[in-house]
């Protein structure tokens, strides 16, 4: 229930959030 | 779930070097930067914690968008923080470094103020919010007053844990505190960032649980989740298809999202069924107190996020 994007992505995790297109949550990992 | 996120903190490159990414927004409206940081410090009632996974919530539109009033910039956004609390400062009592631990939209209160003073602390007159007051969780590390902390237990995976602390808490104390009991109707408007989890906390907790979407796409889905019935809410009035009789007696409009259009309710129907309309942080969960049967008091949604007013006022 997540799509998950590195920290650095944090632009296009927000678009794909904004889109209402996520199924169903976005999270930036930040691999620590 | 991915597999590649380890539930235990490890150590990073940025600890030696004492910088830290983050993603900042600079001005309202503007782009996110990808920044490097001092590793900050805590104060004596901050924790430091280092962020491992951090939930993008629709929220964060209000500092990256600047739409909350009085935003310090640069900021960084982020309010779902899954992390482990790397350093403590002076005065915090408890907390421990290594403790995992999650940061939601709550970043702090005055416990001064009567709101406070009466339970509330999370509508504190001086309440802090993460990534709005303070910097977020688009980072490496964050500094966050002991008080917004929470545990996190070990069996969930930082990336599963982060949307808890918004979208989770708001879907889940919505239910929580709503007053119906097992065996209640409660009819979730919306299977999308919060009603997907709505559904399932809504089911496990023993309500008679209606799912109501656009379109047929996400029937599967929430039936999957545990919703017994499926409302699709393009095939005509949701009134109808659910035999609609208004929210029943004590039903409750719970609202969660922040329509920007006036919502119209009728006060004969709120005193002829003691009916409430409360508010709680993002968008809405639908919840009937039902006798029997799923059709015996609905209400009408005419699609994800509005409501086709009047509808509840003719359900005398």
């Amino acid at each position: 229930m997540t799509e998950v994007f590195p920290l650095e992505r944090a632009a296009e995790a927000y678009e794909r959030m904004m889109s209402n297109k996520a199924r169903f949550r976005v999270v930036l990992a930040t691999g620590n | 779930m991915p597999t590649s996120i380890s539930t235990s903190p490890s150590p990073t490159k940025n600890t030696s070097t004492k910088t830290m990414r983050a993603m900042q927004v600079t001005k309202a409206g503007g782009p996110f930067e990808l920044v490097e940081r001092e590793i900050p410090n805590p104060s004596p009632r901050q924790v430091r914690v280092k962020v491992q996974a951090c939930g993008v919530c629709h929220s964060d539109s209000l500092t990256k968008e600047g739409i909350w009033p009085g935003i310090v910039y640069p900021r960084i956004p982020g309010h779902e923080i899954a992390g482990v609390i790397d350093a403590i400062g002076s005065d915090v009592p408890e907390w421990k470094p290594g403790q995992r631990v999650g940061v939601g939209w709550f970043g702090g209160n005055c416990g001064y103020c009567d709101n406070c003073r009466h339970g509330k602390m999370v509508l504190c007159i001086r309440g802090q919010i993460s990534g709005i007051t303070f910097d977020g969780g688009y980072a490496d590390y964050v500094l966050v007053p002991y008080e917004a902390l929470a545990r996190i237990p070990d069996d969930i995976n930082p990336v599963d844990a982060g949307p808890l602390l918004c979208a989770g808490i708001t879907t889940f104390n919505s239910l929580r505190n709503s007053g119906a009991r097992a065996g209640d109707i409660v009819a979730i408007l919306g299977i999308g960032g919060l009603g997907h989890l709505g559904v399932q906390f809504a089911s496990k907790m023993g309500f008679r649980t209606v799912a109501i979407a656009r379109g047929k796409d996400k029937e599967k889905l929430a039936r999957e989740l545990g919703a017994q019935h499926y409302i699709d809410s393009q095939a005509g009035s949701v009134s109808e298809q659910l035999n609609a009789k208004g929210l029943g007696v004590d039903g409750k409009l719970i609202i969660l999202g922040a329509a920007m259009e006036p919502l119209q309710v009728s006060s004969l129907a709120m005193i002829r069924r003691t009916q409430g309309h409360p508010g709680m942080a993002f968008r809405y969960v639908d919840r009937f107190r039902g006798h029997h049967a799923v059709q015996r008091h609905e209400r009408s949604a005419s699609h994800d996020g509005s409501i086709s007013a009047g509808t509840c006022g003719r359900g005398l």
